[in-house]
């Protein structure tokens, strides 16, 4: 495979004693979707929270196309925080709680990376705000706060807030779980149009259908680690672990 | 017994300036208790060990002493130390100091009472630890905080009684003084506690009015 945008090395994550995640190794090619799908617990949304670092690694690497999120290079905190700052503007994260900031407008949430990241003029960052807006299907609540947007409209600001970044890697931790179902194909369309767009993507999903369609490469985790892997077709159809074959049982004849 | 409220009446000048002072004192001392208190909280929430240390230690202190033993150890005791200080400026900043400690509480409180989610968030971007805090977490915490903070407000006005006893003329000391002339204690004292009260009801009013007012201007009640 050529150099991926992602690359997961020996990671392991504990929580005091509790082991999380043991020796996960993972590469992501540039450009496609991969779906980590497995039951609660076994750690999926501990993986895509430490690829940016959000929960720090006990153990193992993470690099975003070629670039490790830690270095021995850095000495101080303050070093190794403005390295983690470059790399998480260039990694999208949404997540299942959208976590919009309540106290600024959907333009207002989508510009808050550009003007304190990118220090853009704001009038630069609301152009750009109002676009990504516009491809995500909300170019007329520009100025509606949160609190007056459905959960679908909430999550596509969330997507808008992190795509305007132009990151390397969009990072999707169970999306689409605290939506309404009438909402959640909103949602996925959105997904699915930047899937076929070429954008990496990470997905964290109980989506079956959507990890079908649109993932290339499907991760089953159970336990912390990672039981199989591959094309959806392998391991819809012909899952070869026990693990892999129960769980598909109970979310897929529900 | 008859209440009598002429001789009270009549030194009016004299209430109205220790009003003066007492509004003086309130908002110098609250505007110097803020600041002291927004540092303390974040330092309080630092990842620097010895910054958390020293502020746990200076908000056990101040809420655990007296105030009154705090304006007596700035006004008497410091200048044993060689640091004189005048009335005026020994009451501002005892105040500060113990209103600080308290207010110190209730913004680590709001802070952390701001869902980790909002951090997160701000964090994935790539904001600061401190960009995050100064444009995420502090504007909301700010509006959460409001309630209390008016509270400790309150409590700060009532405290500045507590500088008749350094000789500041404010409300209390000019009602002690115009006692010693009249002879109108209850009059006197029924006087300073309806403008106390009033000062105290203005001072509630406007947070109502304030919370209100930076709720509608940010997009209604909030999750």
């Amino acid at each position: 495979m050529a150099d991926p945008m992602v690359r997961i090395e020996g990671l392991g994550k504990h929580f005091g004693t509790h082991e999380v995640l043991r020796g996960i190794d993972l590469d992501v090619e540039k450009g496609s979707t991969v779906a980590i799908i497995g039951p609660s617990g076994s750690g999926k949304s501990t993986l895509l929270r430490c690829i940016n670092h959000l929960e720090v690694p006990t153990v193992g690497t993470v690099e975003i196309d070629g670039q490790p999120l830690t270095s021995s290079a850095d000495r101080t905190r303050w070093q190794r925080e403005r390295r983690l700052n470059v790399l998480r503007s260039q990694v999208g994260m949404v997540f299942q709680r959208f976590n919009l900031f309540p106290h600024r407008s959907a333009v207002q949430n989508v510009m808050e990376g550009l003007i304190s990241v990118r220090h853009l003029r704001p009038d630069e960052a609301r152009e750009q705000a109002k676009a990504m807006l516009e491809r995500v299907g909300l170019g007329n609540k520009l100025d509606s706060y949160p609190s007056q947007l459905s959960g679908g409209q909430q999550q596509r600001v969330a997507i808008a807030r992190a795509l305007v970044m132009q990151p390397k890697v969009m990072l999707f931790d169970e999306a689409t779980s605290a939506l309404d179902p009438e909402l959640v194909e909103d949602v996925l369309m959105v997904m699915r149009d930047l899937a076929s767009q070429g954008l990496t993507m990470i997905v964290v999903t109980h989506e079956m259908g959507f990890a079908r369609d649109v993932a290339k490469s499907v991760v089953f985790m159970d336990g912390g680690v990672i039981v199989e892997q591959g094309p959806p077709d392998s391991i819809f159809v012909a899952p070869t672990h026990e693990r892999t074959k129960m769980f598909l049982k109970k979310v897929l004849h529900r | 017994m008859g209440l009598d409220f002429s001789a009270i009446l009549s030194r009016w000048p004299e209430f109205w300036n220790g009003t003066q002072a007492t509004v003086f004192y309130s908002i110098t001392s609250l505007s110097l208790a803020v600041t002291i208190g927004l540092l303390v909280a974040l330092a309080r929430l630092s990842f620097i060990p010895p910054l958390r240390w020293l502020a746990r230690l200076y908000i056990d202190f101040v809420r655990g002493t007296p105030a009154l033993v705090q304006i007596f150890f700035v006004y008497f005791g410091l200048p044993s130390v060689g640091i004189n200080l005048s009335a005026p400026v020994a009451a501002v900043i005892a105040l500060a100091i113990n209103s600080g400690g308290y207010l110190a509480e209730i913004f680590r409180g709001g802070i952390v009472s701001i869902d980790r989610g909002q951090t997160e968030a701000a964090r994935s971007v790539g904001m600061s630890h401190w960009s995050a805090m100064r444009r995420i977490i502090l504007p909301q915490a700010g509006l959460r905080v409001i309630p209390a903070a008016a509270g400790e407000f309150t409590n700060l006005v009532k405290g500045t009684s507590l500088l008749s006893t350094i000789s500041v003329m404010e409300l209390t000391r000019v009602a002690q003084v115009v006692v010693g002339v009249t002879f109108k204690p209850i009059e006197a004292y029924i006087a300073i506690a309806v403008i106390y009260f009033v000062l105290n009801a203005a001072i509630a009013q406007g947070a109502l009015w304030l919370e209100s007012y930076l709720t509608n201007k940010q997009g209604g009640a909030h999750g």
